[in-house]
C-alpha cells in the first residue's frame, strides 16, 4: 500500500483547488496542488468530498457546477468526471452546488443545494430521485446503517431517507414555541450521525445543537442553545455523546450532549471553520476554513499541533483513517509492553479475593449485603480503581465487540492512556502496589480524592455508558452529580 | 560640606574626593565643574552653548570621516523593521505566488480588476447622522468618482445591500458615528462580498483643515496603496482600490493615499504639482482619517450568521502575541 504513504490529508478549496498534504510531526510538511492551477475557474468550487471506497483509494469531489470528479490516489490522476444535473418533470431541475456526495453499494449518491437527491446506478431504471422538500445544506450517511441518509437546510428540518426504497423514514419536528409564543427559526447547516447509534446531531447557524433520536420521538431529545455561535460544520469525535462544532466566527467547540453544554474550546482561528475531520481513534482534529489555514489540534490537550498557510479559502478536508500525526517507528513495541503490563495487573486483580473484615467473613453474595457501613470502603475503592483502563476488564470487552480488529482497539486504549494521562496512570499503578501489599489498610483521604479527581470524568462516562443512553433524565442526573462533586 | 556633597554627584567625582570628605580635609578640586551647577545663569548659558557646539562639531567630523571611509549608513531599528514575519506574506514562494495570482483572477473583486464593471459607490450613514458625519460623507462623494450620498431612512443594512445590487451599485459604504464623530466604516463589495468593517478615528473634515471642499476637483484621482503585504492586507487594499475608477485622470493632479503603517490605514488626499524634475509640491485637500480593520466577512453583511475570513473580535489577546505582529 505505497499510495497510502503519500498524502494523508486532502483539501478542497475555492475555484476547484485540490491539494494533498502529508503531515507528520517532526518532518517538514509537504503540500502539493494536485489539480493544475491553470485549470481553475469561478464555478468549480469544491463543495463536497468523500472517499469512493472503504479502501480509501479514490476520492469523489463534488463541485459547485454539479460535476463529480473522481481522483485516483493510487494512480494519481483524475479518472472520471460526470455531470450529475438532473431534470425531471416531477421534481424539476437540480440547482446549486453539490452539498453531499457518497458511494453506496456501487451507486453514486448526490445531493444539491436545491434539495434534489439522486442515486445513480448503471441501469437507468434503478436510479432514484428524491426531493428533500426545501434547500439542503448537507447530506450525510449514517455510520451504523449506510442505507440511511440525512438531509437538512434552511427552514428544512432534518429528514432521514432510506436509499433502498427512496422513502422518508424520519422527519424531525421543530421545538415548541418560545416564551413569546413565536416559532423558533430552523436552519440545519450540518448534521452528523452518531457512530454507534441511529441518533443524529444537528448544528445550526442560528446557534443551537440538537440531538434527534429517530426511534424515540420527532422532537429533539437534547437541545443545546449556544447564542451568538453560528455553527457551520459539525463532526463526530468517535464517541456517542460529544460532537465538534465549527463556528462562523472561528473556533471549534466540543458540545457534550449529555451535559447539554459546551465542553472544550479549540482556539487559534481567525476566520470561519468550514470543515472538520476528526480521527475516530487517534486524538487529532483537522480543520480548514476561510482564514486559509490548515490546523491540526490535539483532541484532549487542545494544543495546535500544526498550522499551515494554504493560500486559498478551503471548504473541505478529507483525512485518511491511517492518519497518525505523531507517527514513530518504535511506537508499536512500546504499546505492546504497555499491554503486557496491563494484562499483568488485570490477572493480579482477578486472582485477588474481595476482603471483608467485620463479623461475617463469608465470601458470597450474601456476605456483601450484610457488611456494615464502615467496612464498605475497600470494595468501593476498588470500584474507583476499576476505571483504570489497565485493570478494567468488563468495559474493555465492549469496544472489543464493536471494533472489527481487537488489536487496534487495545492499542488505542493503551496509547490513549499513555499519551493523555501519563501521570494519572502512574498514580494508579502506585496505588495498586499498595493494595497488593496490604489491601485492608485504609488509606488517607487525600490519596483517595486524588484518584477520584484523576479518574472522575472517565468514571462518569463509563457508568453512563452502561445506562440507557441519550436519555435526558440521565443527563440531568449526571449534571447534578457533578455539581455535588464540586 | 555642602560643596563636597554637590561634587559627589558629578560624574567626575572620584573615590579620592570621597576619602577626603571622610578625613575632613578641605582641598577643593577645581578641575572640571558641571555646567549645570554654575549659579550664574549667563555664564551657565554661554558655557553650555559652547559645550554643545563642540559636541556637534565632533559628531560632524566623525560623520565626515565615516563618509570618507565609505562606511555604510546604519538603518535604525523600528517596530516595523523588526516586524514578526507573517507566513501569509505575498511573494514567499513561486508556487504560492502563482496560486495567489490565480485567486486574484477569480475572486469576487476580479470583475473590477478585469475592467468588466465600472465602480458605482453608495455612501450612507447611521440613523440621524450629525453635521460632521454628513459633511464627511459628502466630502467622500467628492473624492470617490461616481458615488452618491444618501440618507438611510431607517433602512436595514441587509436591505440597503439588496436594493443597491438592484440599482447597479458595486460598493456600499456605511459610516457610523458616536458622540457626533464618525467612528466606524462598513465597506461592502457587491454583489457577493466581501465586507470589511473598519474603525474610524481622527477624522478631520476640510473646514477643520482650513480648506474648502470646492478645491476638490471633478477629475478622477490616482490611488496610492502603500505597504499592504500580507494576504489579508492585499484583500483589503484591493477592496479599497475597487472604490475608485481604474482610469485616473492625470489632468486633475489629485492623489488619494491609503498608507498602511502598523495595521493602521492612513487616508490622505493631495493635489500635486511638479516644481522641477526632482521635486513635487503637495497640497493637502482633505479630509483626513485613519482606519483600522476590525473584521473581514465572506459574503454580504451578516453579523449573526455570516462567515468571517478574519476577525479579531474576542481574541485580541490570542492573536496579538507580540507588539511587532501585524496583520495587514
Amino acid at each position: 500500500m505505497s499510495f497510502k504513504d503519500d498524502f494523508n490529508i486532502f483539501i478542497g478549496a475555492k475555484y476547484g483547488i485540490f491539494k494533498g498534504v502529508k503531515a507528520t510531526e517532526g518532518q517538514p510538511l509537504i503540500t502539493k496542488s494536485i489539480k493544475n492551477v491553470n485549470f481553475l475557474s469561478k464555478d468549480t468550487d469544491v463543495t463536497a468530498m468523500s472517499w469512493n471506497d472503504e479502501n480509501e483509494e479514490c476520492i469523489l469531489m463534488g463541485l459547485s457546477n454539479q460535476v463529480v470528479s473522481t481522483y485516483d490516489t493510487n494512480a494519481k490522476y483524475f479518472s472520471s468526471s460526470t455531470n450529475i444535473q438532473t431534470e425531471t418533470e416531477k421534481l424539476g431541475k437540480s440547482e446549486g452546488s453539490i452539498c453531499g456526495l457518497s458511494r453506496y453499494n456501487g451507486a453514486l449518491v448526490t445531493a444539491t443545494e436545491s434539495g434534489h437527491i439522486s442515486v445513480f446506478r448503471l441501469e437507468d431504471d434503478q436510479c432514484i430521485n428524491i426531493h428533500a422538500g426545501g434547500p439542503v445544506s448537507k447530506m450525510r450517511h449514517s455510520m451504523s446503517n449506510p442505507s440511511i441518509i440525512g438531509t437538512g437546510g434552511l427552514e428544512n428540518e432534518l429528514k432521514l431517507w432510506d436509499l433502498n426504497t427512496g422513502k422518508k423514514t424520519f422527519e424531525s419536528k421543530n421545538v415548541p414555541l418560545d416564551f413569546l409564543q413565536l416559532r423558533v427559526k430552523v436552519w440545519v447547516t450540518d448534521h452528523v450521525f452518531m457512530p454507534s447509534s441511529d441518533n443524529v446531531a444537528v448544528g445550526s447557524k442560528y446557534g443551537y445543537v440538537r440531538l434527534y433520536d429517530p426511534k424515540a420521538q420527532r422532537r429533539p431529545v437534547v437541545n443545546v442553545n449556544m447564542p451568538e455561535m453560528a455553527v457551520t460544520c459539525i463532526a463526530s469525535t468517535g464517541d456517542d455523546h460529544t460532537v465538534l462544532c465549527g463556528l462562523a466566527k472561528g473556533n471549534i467547540v466540543a458540545v457534550d450532549l449529555r451535559m447539554g453544554r459546551t465542553a472544550q474550546n479549540y482556539k487559534g482561528f481567525v476566520g470561519a471553520v468550514r470543515d472538520i475531520a476528526c480521527h475516530p481513534t487517534e486524538p487529532y482534529i483537522v480543520s480548514v476554513g476561510l482564514d486559509r489555514f490548515l490546523r491540526v489540534h490535539h483532541k484532549t490537550t487542545k494544543k495546535i499541533l500544526l498550522k499551515e498557510y494554504m493560500v486559498s479559502r478551503m471548504s473541505c478536508v478529507l483525512m485518511r483513517s491511517s492518519f497518525d500525526f505523531n507517527h514513530k517507528v518504535g511506537k508499536g513495541s512500546q504499546n505492546k509492553s504497555h499491554e503486557k503490563k496491563a494484562q499483568k495487573f488485570e490477572d493480579m486483580f482477578d486472582s485477588m479475593e474481595v476482603v471483608i473484615d467485620g463479623p461475617s467473613k463469608e465470601k458470597n453474595s450474601k456476605g456483601v449485603t450484610e457488611v456494615p457501613k464502615e467496612t464498605e470502603t475497600p470494595p468501593k475503592r476498588k470500584k474507583s480503581l476499576i476505571v483504570n483502563p489497565f485493570s478494567d476488564k468488563k468495559k474493555r470487552s465492549k469496544p472489543l465487540a464493536e471494533n472489527t480488529s481487537p488489536k487496534t482497539s487495545l492499542v488505542r486504549q493503551s496509547a490513549n492512556s499513555k499519551e493523555t494521562q501519563p501521570e494519572d496512570s502512574d498514580d494508579d499503578i502506585m496505588i495498586l502496589d499498595e493494595i497488593a501489599a496490604d489491601s485492608q489498610q485504609s488509606k488517607s483521604e487525600g490519596d483517595e480524592s486524588d484518584v477520584d479527581e484523576a479518574d472522575g470524568d472517565s468514571d462518569e462516562l463509563d457508568e453512563e455508558n452502561d445506562d440507557s443512553e441519550n436519555n435526558t433524565e440521565v443527563a440531568h442526573k449526571s449534571a447534578s452529580r457533578k455539581r455535588r462533586r464540586c | 560640606m555642602s560643596k563636597f556633597d554637590r561634587r559627589e554627584d558629578s560624574p567626575e567625582s572620584s573615590s579620592e574626593s570621597e576619602e577626603e570628605v571622610g578625613e575632613g580635609t578641605l582641598v577643593p578640586d577645581r578641575k572640571p565643574e558641571r555646567i549645570s551647577l554654575i549659579k550664574n545663569k549667563d555664564v551657565r548659558k554661554a558655557k553650555f552653548a559652547k559645550a554643545k557646539e563642540a559636541k556637534t562639531r565632533k559628531k560632524k567630523a566623525l560623520k565626515k570621516k565615516r563618509e570618507k571611509e565609505g562606511v555604510e549608513k546604519q538603518v535604525p531599528h523600528t517596530i516595523e523593521s523588526l516586524r514578526v514575519p507573517d507566513e501569509t506574506t505575498i511573494n514567499i514562494t513561486e508556487e504560492k505566488q502563482l496560486e495567489t495570482e490565480k485567486d486574484h483572477e477569480l475572486d469576487e473583486l476580479s470583475t473590477y480588476f478585469s475592467r468588466e464593471v465600472e465602480p458605482k459607490v453608495l455612501i450612507t450613514y447611521c440613523d440621524n447622522p450629525h453635521k460632521r458625519t454628513r459633511i464627511f460623507g459628502r466630502e467622500l462623494t467628492r473624492i470617490i468618482p461616481n458615488s452618491l450620498s444618501l440618507y438611510r431612512n431607517r433602512s436595514g443594512a441587509k436591505k440597503i445591500m439588496q436594493s443597491a445590487i438592484k440599482e447597479g451599485f458595486t460598493d456600499v459604504i456605511i459610516i457610523n458615528e458616536d458622540m457626533s464623530k464618525p467612528n466606524g466604516l462598513l465597506l461592502t463589495h457587491l454583489p457577493n462580498g466581501p465586507t470589511a468593517h473598519f474603525r474610524l478615528s481622527n477624522v478631520k473634515i476640510t473646514p477643520e483643515l482650513r480648506r474648502n471642499y470646492k478645491e476638490i476637483g471633478n477629475c478622477r484621482p490616482e490611488v496610492i496603496l502603500n505597504n499592504f503585504t500580507t494576504r489579508l492586507g492585499l484583500t483589503v487594499s484591493r477592496m479599497l482600490a475597487s472604490l475608485f475608477h481604474y482610469d485616473p485622470e492625470f489632468k486633475g493632479r489629485r492623489a488619494v493615499t491609503f498608507h498602511n503603517q502598523r495595521d493602521y490605514i492612513f487616508f490622505r488626499h493631495h493635489r500635486y504639482q511638479f516644481r522641477n524634475e526632482k521635486r513635487a509640491a503637495l497640497r493637502e485637500l482633505g479630509p483626513r482619517f485613519t482606519m483600522k480593520l476590525r473584521s473581514l466577512q465572506h459574503g454580504l453583511f451578516d453579523s449573526k450568521s455570516g462567515e468571517y475570513e478574519w476577525t479579531a473580535e474576542g481574541r485580541r489577546h490570542e492573536i496579538e502575541t507580540s507588539r511587532r505582529k501585524f496583520f495587514l
